[in-house]
């Protein structure tokens, strides 16, 4: 089986590749995927996916029907990128190139995720040609707007879209940078606004300056103790007609963070060296504001990500293990270490709040990800065509065992 | 003068061969001759498609045979296609996931040829469907509650190389009619002996899949099941992995230490003695358990891709089972049984295609195929 799937893998890797730079090519800031999920619903009826979908939040999927009702895979990948901001980095090329030199595709979302989203419907695609039947179902989903780190298309997907059609998933793969290393889980993190008003506009001046100060200091203190990690603390802004101010930065999550506790002690910091406290109102909350989709809807959002683990020793990490390595690809186990607070992955809706085994499996690389020059190695998602096509087949394909091909009997 | 196309499915081809079959006079296998062979790759499903509608277009045969390796228990004997079998094929995919599924596709593409041609399907496990009931059973507790989800239906015992083992028979007993009791050995890739009395099958060497039996160039053969599970725990690697290494890392690639096939360990003697060793030995204890359940043997045959290696272990085989010489046994010296006369030994070696069209002539003397 794994030799049928290799051959075809690689002829399959350059077409992959090179969908993957005809996404590159294609803008698709988060909330503006639009064109880019036309491109994959047009790809995956192409490749004679059973059925595509678009639903009402702009996710597009595509399924595989096996022969019975279960086990349902979900690989998904996002079709949003971050702002290209080719002004203040340092883009050797323009980000939406999708050029090829050497081993390399460069290009913005290169690595994170598109071509995670080739990589993945080009596995199922795989499965097909090769002729694998699978006993359960493949679900191969482009979401939107994860980049804000909240994954709402995913969650749109499966309260709603999925629901409606009483599809359950019993299993998930993402698609974001592993390189190729199996990865189950990462940090959250959150994004807090603190909101300051006093009857006395001069002493909130000061005090919002004081606040301030003792937030950035967090960001410089790493190792020391009561250190807590902050990133990206703002300065204070004003509202002199309402006379209040506030302050926002984000915060790394572990998995056993208490948000109740951490904001209690974000208080006590932040009110360091603070006289006349009582002369302060200070509320801190996880900031949440309405956003736009590209489908006009509006939804309220909540800026926190919870940190995520599936077990290392649970099935879904077994299975796929033996599989990679039954394949002859990387089979690795580690986890994202999101360089960069207040990126995140639609793992933590998926195991959080649906409860769902979910591992990382994607062709690029996390260090990659938003940075400039991002780029994706074309042997990658060869292998990644491949190694994802024979996770999927150990969880929901029909065993071979026992049979070759007809070559060899 | 009609054609006919055999297509036989193989890796990631498409063998194809296309006869003139004559007036279909009797003898009717003798009466077709092969005007043209290839092969389609299969590797893009449109295009093979797309080949294989050409190739119709080219040659407009009235029938199309298609080799099936699995028919389970649904059929036992060639079918003429019609709308009815396609749900039946698709029943069978979980019993045998590669090998249906490229079936159902030739099919589906030969739906769309103009004009659609006739499809005779003819499936090497029909000729095992009647094995007695003692020999295509397993001791397993199959039924039991904690698995009797229907995961396990349909496990049993069939052989994988029936077509070639009927043709033998046929041949043998065309040719020494007092033949009842056969030993057919039939040598590819995953060789199998088969016992057939009275024109029925009483024993194979094949198993629930091709895996079991004799050592075949790449898959193991018979072994203990606690084998695979010390293998599980002990090496701590998972189904796939062990699957791999059972099919296309054992058997005689693994006795030799490379990759090798029967016909090479015939040729080099010595190089791959140990690798002829085993294969020989199992191919003999096989030709015993035959010989036990039929009573004797009157006659031999062998029939497969390796025609050089089968004269050779034919010529070992009958001296052993003969008994007709003094040998030396594999431990210590002991005298055979002597006075049995030498027994006939036939060779096929019609390749799969022709035995394939021999079939359809005949049945097509017999139905208005």
């Amino acid at each position: 089986m794994y030799k049928l799937l290799k051959e075809h893998a690689n002829y399959l890797g350059k077409e992959a590749a090179r969908f993957t730079s005809e996404l590159v090519r294609t803008p698709s800031q988060s909330l503006c995927e639009i064109n880019v999920a036309k491109i994959v619903e047009r790809r995956m009826n192409e490749l004679g996916y059973d059925k595509v979908i678009v639903d009402d939040f702009g996710n597009v999927f595509g399924i595989i029907y096996g022969v019975e009702s279960g086990p349902t895979v979900l690989l998904n990948s996002h079709m949003d990128t971050v702002d290209a901001d080719t002004e203040n980095s340092n883009w050797d090329m323009p980000p939406y190139s999708g050029e090829v030199e050497g081993d390399r595709l460069y290009g913005l979302g290169s690595s994170d995720c598109k071509s995670g989203i080739a990589v993945q419907v080009y596995a199922g695609y795989l499965l097909k040609r090769a002729l694998l039947p699978l006993r359960g179902n493949l679900i191969v989903a482009a979401t939107v707007s994860e980049e804000n780190g909240l994954s709402l298309g995913v969650q749109h997907l499966l309260t709603r879209t999925l629901a409606d059609m009483k599809i359950k998933v019993d299993y998930a793969i993402l698609g974001e940078p592993t390189d190729l290393g199996l990865f189950y889980g990462h940090d959250g993190w959150a994004e807090f606004k603190i909101g300051l008003d006093s009857p006395n506009p001069n002493f909130l001046h000061d005090a919002a300056q004081t606040v301030f100060r003792n937030l950035l200091s967090a960001t410089q203190a790493k190792g020391l103790p009561g250190f807590i990690e902050l990133m990206n603390v703002r300065e204070p802004r004003f509202d002199h007609e309402k006379g209040d101010a506030y302050i926002t930065f984000n915060r790394r999550l572990f998995s056993d963070d208490d948000t109740e506790t951490l904001t209690e002690r974000i208080k006590q910091f932040s009110l360091r060296d603070l006289r006349e406290r009582n002369d302060l109102n200070l509320d801190i909350q996880i900031r949440e504001e309405a956003q736009r989709l590209s489908n006009g809807q509006t939804v309220q959002v909540r800026y926190l990500s919870d940190a995520w683990e599936t077990n290392p020793f649970s099935p879904i990490m077994d299975r796929s293990r033996q599989a990679l390595a039954s394949a002859g690809c990387k089979n690795q186990p580690g986890k994202w270490r999101l360089p960069r607070l207040g990126m995140g992955t639609a793992g933590s809706v998926l195991t959080k709040r649906f409860g769902i085994p979910t591992i990382g499996y994607g062709p690029g690389r996390e260090d990659e990800a938003h940075a400039p020059n991002e780029y994706v190695a074309l042997g990658r998602i060869t292998e990644g065509v491949l190694g994802t096509a024979a996770i999927v087949h150990s969880l929901a394909g029909i065993p071979v065992f026992g049979w070759t091909s007809d070559l060899e009997i | 003068m009609r054609n006919l196309v055999v297509l036989i499915p193989e890796g990631f081809y498409v063998n194809y061969f296309v006869y003139s079959t004559g007036d279909l006079q009797p003898p009717a296998d003798e009466s077709y001759q092969l005007q043209r062979k290839g092969r389609i790759r299969s590797r893009d499903s449109s295009a093979s498609s797309d080949d294989i509608r050409s190739l119709m277009d080219d040659y407009r045969p009235k029938t199309v045979a298609i080799r099936v390796l699995y028919g389970g228990e649904r059929f036992r004997k060639p079918a003429l296609y019609d709308r009815s079998i396609l749900p039946a094929l698709e029943e069978l995919v979980p019993d045998s996931p590669l090998h249906i599924p490229p079936a159902i596709r030739l099919i589906k593409t030969l739906e769309r040829a103009v004009p659609v041609p006739d499809m005779l399907l003819l499936f090497e496990t029909a000729f095992f469907v009647d094995l007695p009931i003692q020999e295509r059973t397993y001791a397993l507790d199959i039924e039991s509650a904690e698995i009797s989800d229907g995961a396990l239906d349909g496990i049993r015992r069939f052989g994988y190389h029936g077509l070639y083992h009927e043709a033998a028979y046929r041949r043998i007993s065309r040719q020494y009619k007092e033949a009842a009791r056969v030993i057919s050995i039939c040598l590819e890739p995953v060789p199998e002996v088969v016992g057939i009395y009275d024109g029925r099958p009483v024993y194979v060497s094949g198993g629930s899949t091709p895996m079991e039996g004799i050592p075949g160039n790449t898959t193991c053969g018979e072994i203990d099941p606690g084998i695979v599970l010390l293998i599980e725990e002990k090496k701590k690697l998972g189904p796939e992995t062990i699957n791999e290494m059972l099919t296309r890392n054992s058997g005689l690639t693994a006795v030799a230490g490379q990759q090798v096939t029967i016909e090479d360990i015939f040729e080099d003697e010595e190089k791959y003695k140990a690798a002829r060793d085993l294969l020989e030995y199992r191919v003999l204890l096989s030709c015993g358990a035959a010989i036990a359940l039929m009573g004797g043997y009157d006659a031999m045959v062998f029939s497969g891709k390796y025609g050089h290696a089968a004269e050779k272990l034919s010529k070992w085989l009958t001296a052993r089972l003969a008994g007709s010489t003094r040998h030396k046994a594999r431990q210590g010296t002991r005298t055979a049984i002597v006075g049995e006369e030498s027994k006939p030994v036939l060779y096929v070696r019609d390749p799969l295609d022709r035995i394939i069209a021999a079939d359809y002539c005949r049945l097509a003397e017999g139905a208005n195929v």
